[in-house]
């Protein structure tokens, strides 16, 4: 098999994962699909860059997130934020689902977090890597991964209860006249 | 500091990704143990976690458009064959059926090709001609037993780089069963006969097991294993890409 078809063949196999990571960090379906086919296109003109074809999954996730930062950089297009229904749709193979209100409250918490901590967040509870492989992937010092993990948790868990704040909150009372 | 100075954030955190040495880790724990609000935190933090997974990661689930395969795949043979074009002509179509595409089948009928390679997956049928060792398969010998048989230009297909090793052959007159073993000692087989001239693309369960029907119009072939659509989905990418490359 030449290095071509091996780096093809390996490519193929990551995209499921790549596609979903795009998804959750776009918070978009259709500008995740944008982004997986600009990756594809990329990774393909870059192929000589990669050293070792087990680093691929990085190397994907790399390139991925900087042409999604580069997308928000240009301001062309906003994420729009992931249909709950739509969502659903692709759970249907998973094990049972959390309730609707719950996911949905949960997306749109991790939606207003910033990319770099929706980014670590994904690598360690989706993609489960570890510390040292994180570190090696967003090539940053293994201490920087743990304070940036530590803030992005407790930013998830602000955002989330202040919107359970913003849901038993009461009406503002009308003035009386 | 989150606990008595003794534990930092970074350090719980840590904690409830397994990423402390063992004496740390027990530190955490009593920790916890001695402060019920750090463990109602940790216990949200660790709810958080589950969360991201139970949603987001169903989504490397979803079929991919076909045409993300075929563009990679053009890279790898710039002049996409013929047949492959058809075979990915019949991916679309299934794409664009959507779900009913993805549902479970009625019973084959009789002389189906993947009847006759789920028959040839329990048992040893009648007609078979060879059974050929993992160790001879090193050779280049059964490919070319393979090509004759299906009388097509095929290769025996690489799945190491999905855990999955090359187990056995059995050589038909007209067709092959490749048999390999997952990393759970799961076994998959690659049925590879002659295609009728029709194009399928097709993934269901029959007889308990996961099944993907991959034909063009040379060659047929069925895969069959105890695994996920996920996964059958993969593994099916680089079967046909494999055999076909």
């Amino acid at each position: 098999m030449s290095p071509s078809s091996a780096f093809a063949d390996a490519l193929v196999t990551q995209l499921p994962g790549l596609r979903r990571y795009a998804m959750a960090l776009a918070g978009n379906a259709a500008l995740a699909d944008d982004l997986v086919q600009d990756c594809i296109e990329r990774a393909l003109g870059q192929e000589a860059q990669l050293r070792e074809l087990q680093r691929l999954a990085g190397w994907l996730r790399r390139i991925l997130y900087h042409l999604y930062i580069d997308e928000m950089r240009r301001g062309k297009r906003r994420g729009r934020e992931q249909d709950i229904t739509e969502l659903a749709d692709h759970l249907e193979l998973s094990a049972p689902a959390p309730d609707n209100s719950a996911m949905r409250e949960f997306i749109h918490a991790v939606n207003r977090l910033s990319a770099e901590h929706r980014q670590i967040l994904l690598l360690v509870s989706v993609e489960e890597l570890s510390y040292r492989e994180i570190a090696d992937e967003l090539e940053v010092p293994l201490g920087t991964v743990m304070s940036r993990l530590a803030r992005a948790r407790e930013r998830l868990r602000d955002l989330l209860q202040s919107n359970s704040a913003e849901i038993i909150s009461l009406p503002d009372r009308k003035k009386s006249t | 500091m989150s606990n008595q100075n003794l534990i930092s954030d970074e350090d719980l955190h840590a904690y409830i990704d397994g990423a402390l040495t063992e004496e740390r880790a027990l530190l955490v724990r009593e920790a916890l143990a001695a402060d019920p609000t750090l463990a109602e935190r940790a216990a949200l933090f660790q709810a958080d976690k589950a969360m991201f997974k139970a949603v987001y990661a169903p989504l490397a689930q979803r079929p991919l458009p076909a045409e993300w395969i075929a563009r990679a795949q053009r890279r790898a043979e710039p002049q996409t064959h013929w047949r492959q074009a058809g075979a990915i002509a019949a991916v679309l179509l299934v794409v664009a059926l959507g779900p009913l595409a993805w549902r479970y089948y009625a019973p084959a009928p009789a002389g189906d090709v993947v009847q006759i390679a789920l028959d040839a997956r329990e048992g040893t049928p009648a007609g078979i001609r060879h059974t050929v060792t993992n160790n001879d398969l090193k050779t280049d010998r059964y490919s070319a037993a393979i090509r004759q048989a299906v009388a097509s230009n095929v290769h025996i297909p690489d799945l190491s780089r999905m855990g999955y090793r090359l187990q056995g052959l059995h050589l038909y007159d007209r067709a092959a069963e490749i048999l390999y073993r997952g990393p759970q000692n799961q076994v998959f087989t690659l049925y590879v006969g002659r295609s009728d001239g029709s194009a399928r693309f097709d993934q269901f369960e029959r007889r308990g097991l996961r099944v993907c029907i991959w034909q063009d119009d040379q060659i047929s072939t069925v895969m069959a294993g105890n695994i996920s659509a996920a996964v059958m989905q993969r593994l099916a990418t680089l079967s046909y890409t494999g055999l076909t490359s």
